[in-house]
């Protein structure tokens, strides 16, 4: 295992050096710079534009450096701990991103707890029970939630929230709690208003990850090894438990990989319709002003976090289930 | 007896991802600020690559002696398992790419403990590698080993029939 452990950090290594060039590549692209928007808004606002100053600041923020100049500065700056300078909000993008990180984080950890939660006993229900009425309605439910748009669900909650509960409209507390510090009321009542996005967001991976587990249950529910072990006596739970469910959980170990990058993007459109201070909507507005280190921050976390999930997936693969495929290559 | 050793092929390959490895992950790691997240990332990975080098090395210098009642290692690390004291035996197959082609399988001998029953742990780059298999799939069947689904498969990816047939036995 140590000798994978190693190969696959060595696969990790370039990888991220290649993704934070075409990140950076990527951010560079759109014409112009943070300055060059900024000037364009001072000028349809009518404000004096001072070439002196604008010199001034590009020096400042280092935008007179050529972009490889810029890329290494960055780069080995990263290394090193330092994210880069946020030009929007005049703070370092570790300071900028730091609260946001955490409740991002809070809600995404959420949404996976209540996703797995609800769809693993219902999916191996619908998957032993095929074809009963159990198994037909929760398909229905399943389908329903994969087909509704997360933002029309988001409206309809915050509504019903506001209406039934008294729930004050978007955001993740109550309006007084905001930039207030930490203390027991404010965390209760980020969890009175979690509920609403944890629901939003989590309903169609739910109503996806219920498919899944349906699918790849029944696939190995019909295995000759399953009726070998039902006509040897075992009991059917533990027939369940010990084979089966084990190798139809696979695929969602492989996608892990896909749940990390989550905590930072986390259903972006979402949390700007419920107006949660979360880490999506700020990257769309550092994509937008071109905020160049905040924005390649964000992407370059999200990168990271995907790649670390699919190592912890193969990882975790490897300990699991470490079979041979009979069409794979051969063995040195 | 017949004595096996690692193929030096494999081993440069370990070697270089070693060394590379730890230059990666130790030269920034010194330039990171103390006790900043990139050196509390970088550091545990440093001494992962150092690890792997001191195993490369221990693998390089083992040598498996082989034979009917025993295998043992000799080198660095001694470990000595008689067949009659196998307990379990795992046949695992690891690879890096997404297709699951050109990996390396690991064999890991468990033994009851104590004297001659040790635990070995070998991998494919060895000579002899299939041989040492086949012996250990005879091993769990005069033992009557339950072996996991992942080992069976992977005996019969190496095209060990398992249980094997009893000797003279059509």
């Amino acid at each position: 295992m140590l000798a994978y452990l190693a190969r696959r950090i060595m696969i990790m290594i370039p990888t991220l050096v290649a993704i934070s060039a075409i990140v950076f590549i990527i951010i560079q692209l759109p014409p112009g710079d943070y300055l060059t928007t900024m000037i364009a808004e001072l000028q349809a606002q009518g404000e004096p534009v001072s070439l002196d100053k604008i010199q001034f600041l590009r020096e400042q923020y280092g935008l007179d450096r050529t972009p490889i100049e810029q890329y290494f500065h960055w780069f080995f700056g990263m290394l090193q701990g330092d994210l880069g300078w946020s030009f929007e909000f005049n703070l370092p993008v570790s300071e900028v991103i730091g609260e946001r990180l955490l409740l991002s984080f809070v809600v995404a950890f959420t949404t996976l707890v209540f996703t797995y939660i609800v769809a693993f006993p219902i999916g191996v229900y619908s998957a032993t029970h095929q074809y009963s009425w159990g198994d037909y309605g929760l398909s229905f439910l399943g389908f329903i939630g994969l087909a509704t748009p997360n933002f029309l669900l988001a409206l309809i909650l915050l509504y019903f929230a506001n209406v039934a509960f008294g729930i004050s409209i978007g955001g993740l507390m109550d309006p007084q709690y905001v930039d207030q510090p930490m203390s027991w009321e404010k965390f209760l009542s980020v969890l009175a208003h979690l509920w609403i996005p944890v629901i939003v967001i989590g309903t169609s991976s739910t109503a996806e990850m219920i498919r899944l587990l349906r699918a790849n249950l029944l696939d190995e529910l019909q295995k000759q090894y399953v009726v070998t072990g039902r006509a040897k006596g075992l009991p059917p739970r533990r027939l369940l438990v010990k084979y089966p469910l084990r190798m139809a959980l696979n695929p969602f170990i492989a996608d892990i990989g896909s749940i990390l990058p989550h905590l930072i993007s986390g259903s972006a459109i979402v949390s700007v319709v419920m107006s949660l201070p979360t880490n999506g909507p700020m990257l769309l507005r550092a994509l937008q002003s071109q905020d160049m280190y905040l924005a390649g921050s964000f992407l370059m976390i999200e990168a990271c976090l995907i790649v670390i999930g699919v190592f912890l997936s193969d990882l975790l693969l490897a300990a699991l289930d470490p079979r041979i495929r009979l069409h794979g290559g051969a063995t040195k | 007896m017949i004595v096996y050793r690692y193929t030096p092929r494999a081993l440069v390959g370990d070697y270089m991802r070693a060394g590379i490895g730890f230059a990666l992950t130790a030269g920034p790691a010194t330039i990171a600020p103390l006790g900043s997240v990139a050196q509390y990332v970088l550091a545990p990975l440093a001494g992962l690559f150092a690890v792997f080098a001191a195993r490369t090395w221990i693998r390089h210098a083992a040598r498996l002696e082989f034979g009917p009642e025993r295998i043992s290692l000799a080198g660095p690390r001694r470990a000595s398992l008689a067949w009659s004291k196998l307990r379990s035996v795992k046949l695992s197959f690891y690879s890096t790419r997404g297709d699951r082609g050109e990996g390396w399988m690991q064999l890991t001998l468990r033994g009851a403990g104590g004297y001659d029953g040790e635990t070995i742990r070998v991998d494919s780059a060895l000579d002899g590698f299939a041989d040492i298999a086949l012996r250990a799939a005879v091993a769990a069947r005069n033992n009557r080993l339950e072996l996991s689904a992942a080992t069976l498969a992977n005996f019969g990816a190496l095209g060990i029939e398992y249980p094997p047939p009893e000797q003279g036995a059509t």
